[in-house]
């Protein structure tokens, strides 16, 4: 049976609100993702979670005695906020209880040499490694970049940028967001910033080009005494005029470590005229879980194109949000979800026109196969006063044996006449048409399956600056091909008959 | 102009002993037993009584043609007569159903008894009327994938990328294609003719011993008509079979058939040498529905 469910629009009922006291320090607003301002009532205060408890106690110190102060901010708001709940709209379709069962302890910090092997010549020269959420300065190279060019741990910043960054900190995302339509950051991020241990910045001074792809590598290690716990924080900076090719990706810091937990956050500007290219690859050990989000400010003419994979983890749960802040910003933004095993892959997504005259598309891809899962829920939003907007969301899924899953939901919320919107979303196995004509060039069923899902996955990563990354993918999506021993038995009873 | 021609030392079948009527799987590759050679004259394919349906809609209703080694077939008939379904059918299309009949390979190897996969390495090629576009696999790698497979089920060392892309080189040109095909993704964006193109490309790569041609020459222009012709011809020889599905005797010009079919309503209606074409192209089908 084809477990699949497809919402044409979200489902708008929520069960409870809970709203987060404010900081006495810091500003909390929810700046990047509101819909409206949140009509709830502040409700008591929920006691404090005992996770989120045990979590601090577990928490690294910060390398960088300037985060002090934004880590007890978070702390204090966390001491009230509530775990994310399947009651939750952003959570409904993303079960967390392993997670919250398991014990969160100090990461090992243990790095194999293997960990970067594939990357480490493409690289060379533009390469930032955090290992459990701080620089590593031993593994970070970062001799080719320009003059002016700032990128490392925010301890290594001069005064100026440090400022500009620890000013980002202060406002936790969606902090007051509309409980039906945020993508669920908050809980996490305000974990995450409790807990820093660094902050990675980079910065593009004005006019600025970088040729070379600038490669973040995130990599995470377990614990033998609990649940490895990391909390990588980026943040982004382009100046007006700059570009770069950013490729951010996560992965174990040695294969035998495949258990952890990454809670990460990630937070992008990308000024005036500012163009990013931002390969993001989540290839996480397949007993890990990872949260992150994603949130990008494009302002007036900039560009962001995003190619977002996500192949690893037990459970990965993604939530990208993109504001066109400003006239002429435009976005595209475009996922892959590669779900094996019993994997969860989950994407949640938001696109707000907030400026008028700006211009979004977006295409997910996901592919899941055996009893894994994957979750689309992505919104378009096109506010009263957006006009002149052109937005296309286009979301395909291929699901590939009778026991895999995928919920999706494409949502459009428009509130303005002058918009040229499309959405779609496409349910499907593997076209018959495309397996036949290769078995009738004597390939294989199977090999015929491998090679289209292997080609559809190549086609997606065309974009990443990484063959070794491109060929991952291929590979990661070439083991989905097999159909499951239950499929199988049916159509050998049909052809039979 | 390259010349095309079987591979020395290989041949096939059962010695001495009827094949069997299922073959079971994995079969040994000792049936290929070596030094026994075919003849211009031996069966190649035998159709009996050949009927196919699709969800319970009867297509083919009872053909039969047999075609042997060195002889070049032409069916012709109107839209909707069967032609392409035959074609599906005898290369292992899911999407027909056998309801009855027989198809025979070489020396009495049950056809229709074989995945689709292996028919294509044993040799039964079919060049599809519509050949289908697959973004994201190169046509170098499918191709050599392809090549190679055959060469696995003949026994032969497969090629690699470097070895083959020679063959394709010298392949290619025979055709009239550029090299800038083999980077592109199999078929996608290519126009009509250069579909029709890459699908005599892989014939003459793959050297099958049967091949089934459908409509290849529609969609192509005078000079591309020339050179497919050209190609089928290099391929051809007194061991092969060619089954030519076409609607105009323009082709036969070229490739000249010794035998046309008529198909109408799942069936074969008539059989006759080339001038039969000769004559559907003055008279047209009018002789099918006489008043
Ligand atoms: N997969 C299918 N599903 C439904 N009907 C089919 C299918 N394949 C063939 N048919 C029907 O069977 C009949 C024969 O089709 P076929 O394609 O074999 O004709 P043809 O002789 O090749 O015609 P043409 O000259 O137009 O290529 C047609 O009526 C067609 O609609
Ligand atoms: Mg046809």
């Amino acid at each position: 049976m084809l477990r699949t469910c497809l919402l044409g629009s979200l489902a708008l009922a929520h069960a409870f609100s809970f709203s987060s006291p404010r900081c006495g320090g810091g500003r909390h607003e929810s700046v990047l993702l509101s819909l409206a301002p949140s009509p709830a009532p502040l409700a008591p205060t929920p006691p404090s979670d005992p996770w989120f408890s045990a979590s601090l106690a577990s928490r690294p110190p910060p390398r960088v005695a300037s985060l002090a102060a934004a880590r007890e901010g978070a702390a204090s708001l966390l001491a009230a906020a509530a775990r994310p709940r399947r009651k939750d709209e952003a959570w409904r379709r993303t079960d967390l209880s392993a997670l919250f069962a398991a014990q969160l302890a100090l990461p090992s910090g243990e790095v194999a040499a293997a960990a970067l092997e594939e990357e480490m010549e493409v690289s060379a020269g533009a390469r930032l490694v955090l290992v459990d959420g701080a620089v590593s300065e031993e593994l970070t190279d970062l001799s080719a970049l320009p003059e002016g060019v700032l990128v490392g741990s925010v301890g290594s910043m001069d005064a100026v940028a440090s400022a500009r960054v620890m000013k980002q900190l202060e406002t936790i995302p969606e902090a007051d967001a509309d409980k039906r339509t945020e993508l669920g950051a908050y809980t996490f991020a305000a974990l995450n910033q409790a807990s820093l241990a660094d902050v990675a910045c980079i910065y593009l001074p004005p006019d600025v080009e970088v040729s070379q792809p600038l490669f973040v590598f995130m990599l995470s290690s377990g614990s033998t005494s609990g649940l490895g716990a990391s909390h990588p924080n980026l943040v982004v900076n382009l100046d007006r005029g700059s570009s770069l090719s950013l490729v951010q990706s996560y992965s174990a810091s040695k294969a035998a470590d495949s258990d952890y937990f990454t809670n990460a956050l990630t937070r992008v500007t990308l000024g005036p005229d500012s163009r990013l290219r931002h390969s993001y690859l989540q290839e996480q050990g397949l007993g890990a879980f990872h949260i992150d989000s994603v949130f990008v400010d494009v302002q007036e003419s900039a560009r962001y194109e995003s190619q977002m994979v996500s192949t690893g983890a037990r459970i990965s749960r993604l939530n990208v949000g993109v504001s066109l802040t400003g006239s002429g910003a435009s976005c595209q933004v475009q996922g892959l979800a590669l779900g094996a095993e019993t994997q969860l892959v989950d994407f949640h997504t938001f696109i707000r026109h907030a400026s008028p005259d700006c211009q979004s598309s977006q295409e997910q891809r996901n592919a899941v196969a055996d009893r894994a899962r994957v979750v689309f829920r992505g919104a378009v939003v096109v506010p009263r006063g957006a006009d002149n907007t052109t937005a296309n969301q286009l979301c395909r899924t291929l699901l590939l044996s009778d026991t895999s899953r995928a919920d999706i939901a494409p949502t459009l919320e428009i509130a303005t006449d002058d918009v040229k919107c499309t959405h779609g979303a496409t349910i499907a196995d593997l076209d018959d048409e495309m397996i036949f004509y290769l078995q009738a060039r004597g390939l294989g069923r199977l090999e015929a399956r491998s090679l289209l899902l292997e080609g559809w996955a190549r086609t997606f990563m065309s974009q990443v600056p990484s063959e070794a990354a491109r060929r991952r993918a291929a590979v990661k999506a070439s083991l989905l091909a097999p159909e499951t021993g239950e499929r199988v038995v049916r159509l050998q009873q049909l052809t039979s008959i | 102009m390259a010349v095309v021609s079987l591979l020395p030392g290989w041949a096939m079948v059962f010695v001495g002993q009827p094949a069997p009527s299922h073959w079971t799987l994995p079969r040994p590759h000792a049936r290929f037993a070596a030094n026994v050679h075919m003849a211009t004259g031996d069966v190649l394919l035998n159709v009996k009584n050949l009927q196919a349906s699709v969800d319970d809609n009867s297509i083919l209703k009872g053909v039969n043609i047999c075609v042997r080694r060195g002889e070049v077939h032409a069916i012709m008939g109107p839209n909707g007569s069967g032609k392409s379904t035959l074609s599906k059918v005898l290369v292992g299309h899911p999407a027909y159903e056998v309801t009855g009949g027989e198809v025979t390979y070489r020396e009495g190897e049950d056809l229709l008894d074989l995945a689709p996969e292996e028919r294509a390495q044993q040799g039964v090629f079919l060049a599809f009327q519509y050949p289908v576009e697959i973004s994201g696999v190169s046509n170098a790698d499918f191709l050599r994938l392809a090549v190679n497979k055959r060469r696995g089920a003949l026994g032969e060392s497969e090629y690699d990328p470097i070895e083959f892309f020679g063959v394709l080189g010298e392949k290619m040109s025979s055709v009239g294609m550029s090299m800038d095909f083999i980077n592109r993704d199999v078929n996608s964006g290519f126009s009509g003719g250069e579909k029709k193109r890459n699908e005599i490309l892989q014939m003459a790569l793959l050297e099958p011993e049967l091949a089934i041609l459908d409509e290849t020459d529609s969609g192509l222009d005078i000079d591309a008509l020339k050179t497919v012709a050209a190609g089928v011809n290099a391929y051809k020889n007194d061991e092969n079979g060619i089954v030519l599905i076409t609607h105009y005797q323009r082709l036969l010009d070229y490739i000249k058939p010794d035998f046309v079919h008529i198909m109408s309503k799942g069936q074969i209606v008539r059989s006759g040498g080339p001038e039969l074409a000769l004559e559907l192209e003055k008279d047209g089908y009018k002789f099918l529905n006489p008043v």
